[in-house]
């Protein structure tokens, strides 16, 4: 009996040392433009990928209620370069929300998803192959805890070719101020 | 051996596994003169985004600190500030101590006497993590850690908490409770 006992307390002594690694939840995260490819002028749209293992989750980058505000993810496009980024991030579509202490509806995404924004390629923009980088603040948890949010450096790649083509009148503000022109 | 015996170990077990001890020694990350000394948040008891200062009013006052690690994004966190600590006797508990809440994605304005802006509260909070990270191998929120003072504003560790969200009420009243048992708060 004490054999057992020993060596059941040393089982969790051993199992509490080994709990010290932190959780790596995150299977992946990407960023990939489409199409890959577009002349100026054109709309793309930038998509970061999130796979997260089962039974942990993410956040929209806005949430609906007030008391949920904190719990977002922040992605930051660069303002400066030949991809004009327009128009808000796009949260993924398969949201699912829950109560939670005085949140009545607190939205979350189990797994992950993928995020979108569109942009529009400068018309100045000049042909060639271009890297644009975004910074992705990533929240995740499971049902008990949460990993403090890590903000990772993500790239996308775009190949500008062929004659340029007018701005979608949509976007064409926003391009505009963004060359400086407003 | 028994059903209930081995329930009983299990128990056991279980409970030594989430306040395991790690005894050891440290030193906090250096006082920041912005903080302020203390803010009313989680169930309205006083906390301090201090832990340097802390450690020097806890030696006055002859009690242990309580550290809760915790983060504006970590919904976790949030549920058990306002499910568990606001309980009357958990509350009771908490106040036996000297409280820390240090955050560690961004630090929140109002721990500051001014708000020094967004890139020095996510400073700050990156300073909180490292310092979890090395002293108390874990990165998670929340983590809740008692420490006591010791010479040269360093600190020894009693405890660590790593349920995360709080669902063995029992087991975390118990950890707040063993330190204070001890006659020496």
């Amino acid at each position: 009996m004490k054999v057992f006992v020993s060596s059941l307390v040393a089982l969790a002594a051993f199992g509490g040392a080994a709990a010290a690694e932190a959780p790596k939840p995150v299977q992946k995260v990407e960023a990939r433009f489409e199409p890959a490819a577009a002349r100026p002028g054109e709309v793309v749209t930038l998509k970061i990928d999130v796979k997260l293992d089962a039974g942990w989750h993410t956040y929209p980058t806005v949430q609906k209620e007030k008391a949920a505000r904190s719990y977002v993810n922040k992605i930051t496009f660069p303002t400066e370069g030949p991809i004009i980024f327009v128009g808000s991030v796009i949260d993924p579509p398969d949201a699912k929300s829950k109560a939670e202490a005085d949140i009545e509806e607190l939205i979350y995404y189990p797994g992950g998803g993928t995020w979108e924004r569109k942009a529009v390629v400068s018309p100045k923009a000049t042909a060639g192959e271009n890297t644009v980088k975004v910074k992705f603040r990533l929240s995740v948890c499971d049902k008990n805890v949460c990993l403090p949010p890590e903000t990772l450096e993500l790239e996308a790649k775009l190949k500008v070719s062929g004659s340029p083509v007018a701005v979608d009148l949509k976007y064409k503000d926003e391009v505009e101020k963004a060359l400086g022109g407003k | 051996m028994t059903k209930i015996t081995s329930l009983a170990l299990v128990t056991l077990i279980s409970a030594l596994a989430l306040a395991a001890p790690p005894d050891k020694a440290g030193q906090p990350p250096p006082s920041d003169p912005a903080l302020k000394a203390d803010i009313k948040a989680a169930g309205e008891l006083t906390w301090s985004g201090d832990l340097a200062s802390a450690l020097k009013l806890a030696a006055d006052k002859k009690q242990p600190i309580f550290i809760d690690f915790t983060g504006v994004t970590c919904t976790n966190c949030k549920i058990n500030e306002k499910n568990v600590f606001a309980r009357p006797e958990v509350k009771d508990l908490l106040g036996k101590y000297v409280r820390v809440q240090l955050y560690a994605d961004t630090v929140p304005a109002e721990f500051y006497k001014n708000d020094p802006g967004e890139e020095k509260r996510d400073k700050d909070a990156e300073v909180n993590l490292e310092f979890m990270r090395k002293q108390f191998d874990k990165e998670q929120l929340p983590l809740y850690v008692i420490v006591r003072p010791a010479e040269q504003n360093s600190f020894t560790t009693v405890g660590v908490y790593d349920e995360g969200r709080i669902n063995k009420v029992d087991a975390f009243i118990a950890f707040l409770k063993k330190p204070l048992a001890n006659g020496r708060e």
